[in-house]
């Protein structure tokens, strides 16, 4: 009998779209066919090289790259139709990678896409596992939100299916207030203009079985809180 | 018409089956890798009970013949299915449709190995049958090819028998069922409970609401290994399903039973040619003595009738 669980990824309460990690992506939409020259960032510092075709007919109108296998150099080269969207997400580990994209024949400072600084033809994405309230954060602006994962209800023999990914819109629209979302459900944050966008657990759940005090065997029992 | 008539009577029938059934044993070890779930067992069985009746059909009935469990030792390696959050498809304005990765939280494809003692847990499983009786020519395999009929009837083998040639009467199974291996509910059980026992190892050390979490991703562990594994019976009739058809493992029991009773069993023999008055020794009014008094037994052939199984031969013109 064997199984390890990937503590480091299901334990993560902290997410950063300019330093990706598990359980986020970051997206980007290619407009025009032709050759862009990537790079996975490590600490600021340029750690590998990728390139992306776009345009062959072939190709899918999606491509997810997985920049830790970019890291493990399993691969350096991929494609996908234009228009098409580009998926960048890390699989495995715990190094905060940024990634950001140019045309070939632009002007090396040229990007058209940071993880750091999202455009309009951009999104990322968080599937947030620990109950609690996180804060989103899209830096560069005032405004912060507020997301509140429930915890899910968990019945015996019940099995439980996290809500779709849910579409969640900048602050401006709703600054300051309170999303409710399901226990690992994904959620896209979206027209995040020249934004990095942050969340962190600001307020874990209770656990539900923390109790002061528990019928247990007959007795009535006490449990230190944990 | 007929020279030899001998009989064997319903007892002696029974004393022969009898005396086959408590020196029969069976044991057997195998394993098969049926996708993702290997599956491996080891057996032994004794037989007990069983009656034998003599049927004016001509054969010999066979019932209630039970098999005996000495062991039933089963594993089950299943390779339990990924447990993943994330991914799904979400239409993003300006961007499109897009599909989104998925993690897993296991680190690798995780199995997990399951022991179970079968044996108290196999339901009582008959074996019944009909047998015809057939003579078969019998000529000792270690007899050399030089050795003529006299000097094979006085040389014995290690065990005492004759390398003389004999007919002999064996019962050949026509016939051969057996009840299906059919597990308890319990199989299901202890299935479920070493799953769950998985489970728990696997997540100790996680927080309450991690474990929580991915225990209510899974539901039921062992609806969930069977739906991933594509198990469409419960447990207990699946592991039935394997011993009876993919092992096959009645169809190995029978099939040894049939092939040892017939073949290394029989009710009577007698030599061929068979002696009918002894060899004397020298004498004062025989000097030379007498050579003993060979007669060829062809054409056996055996009856049966409620009583007895009777043996008739002619006495053939040479040998």
């Amino acid at each position: 009998m064997r199984a390890k669980v990937d503590r480091a990824t299901t334990l993560q309460n902290q997410f950063d779209s300019g330093a990706l990690t598990p359980l986020c992506t970051v997206i980007h939409r290619i407009q025009e066919p032709g050759l862009y020259q990537g790079e996975v960032l490590s600490d600021s510092r340029v750690a590998d090289r990728f390139s992306v075709q776009a345009g062959p007919k072939e190709a899918g109108s999606q491509v997810n790259i997985d920049l830790a296998a970019i890291r493990r150099m399993q691969r350096e080269s991929f494609q996908v139709q234009a228009p098409g969207a580009v998926v960048f997400f890390v699989s495995r580990g715990t190094e905060g990678l940024a990634v950001r994209l140019r045309r070939a024949g632009t002007r090396a400072e040229d990007f058209e896409f940071d993880s750091r600084e999202l455009g309009e033809n951009d999104a990322f994405t968080t599937t947030l596992l620990q109950p609690g309230t996180y804060e989103v954060e899209m830096q560069g602006r005032r405004e912060r939100q507020h997301v509140q994962v429930r915890a899910a209800a968990r019945g015996e023999q019940q099995r439980y299916v996290p809500p779709a990914p849910i579409l969640i819109r900048q602050p401006g629209q709703q600054g300051g207030s309170i999303s409710e979302v399901g226990q690992a459900q994904t959620l896209v944050f979206q027209e995040n203009t020249g934004a990095r966008v942050k969340v962190r657990l600001t307020q874990p759940a209770q656990e539900t079985q923390v109790r002061g005090v528990e019928q247990r065997a007959g007795k009535i029992g006490w449990r230190k809180p944990q | 018409m007929t020279h030899v008539r001998v009989a064997v009577s319903e007892a002696g029938i029974q004393q022969v089956f009898r005396n086959f059934v408590e020196n029969f044993t069976f044991s057997r070890s195998d394993s098969n890798d049926f996708g993702r779930i290997e599956v491996g067992y080891e057996l032994a069985l004794r037989l007990t009970g069983g009656s034998i009746d003599l049927s004016d059909d001509g054969t010999v009935k066979l019932k209630e013949l039970d098999i005996l469990w000495d062991k039933l030792e089963g594993s089950i390696g299943f390779d339990i299915p990924a447990v993943c959050v994330g991914g799904g498809c979400v239409d993003i304005p300006f961007v499109g449709p897009i599909c989104l990765p998925r993690w897993c939280i296991f680190e690798a494809d995780p199995d997990i190995a399951i022991d179970l003692d079968l044996a108290p847990l196999v339901g009582r499983s008959e074996i019944s049958g009909e047998f015809a009786p057939e003579v078969r020519n019998f000529r000792h395999p270690q007899r050399p090819a030089t050795m003529d009929y006299i000097e094979a009837q006085t040389t014995k083998d290690q065990d005492g028998e004759t390398f003389a040639d004999k007919w002999r009467v064996h019962l050949d199974p026509r016939f051969l069922d057996a009840d299906p291996i059919d597990f308890a509910d319990r199989v299901a059980d202890l299935i479920d409970e070493a799953l769950n026992a998985f489970v728990d190892v696997a997540l100790g050390g996680l927080p309450g609401w991690a474990r929580d979490l991915i225990k209510g991703i899974i539901g039921n562990i062992s609806d969930f290994v069977r739906n991933a594994l594509d198990i469409v019976d419960d447990f207990d009739e699946w592991l039935s399903d394997i011993f009876n058809f993919s092992f096959g493992i009645l169809d190995l029991v029978l099939d040894f039973f049939a092939s040892k009773f017939a073949d290394e069993n029989h009710i009577l023999q007698f030599e061929n040619p068979l002696q009918i008055m002894e060899p004397v020794a020298p004498t004062a009014e025989v000097p030379s003595g007498l050579i003993p008094v060979k007669v060829p037994i062809k054409d056996p052939e055996a009856t049966i009738n409620t009583n007895e199984m009777i043996v008739t031969a002619t006495v053939g013109a040479s040998l």
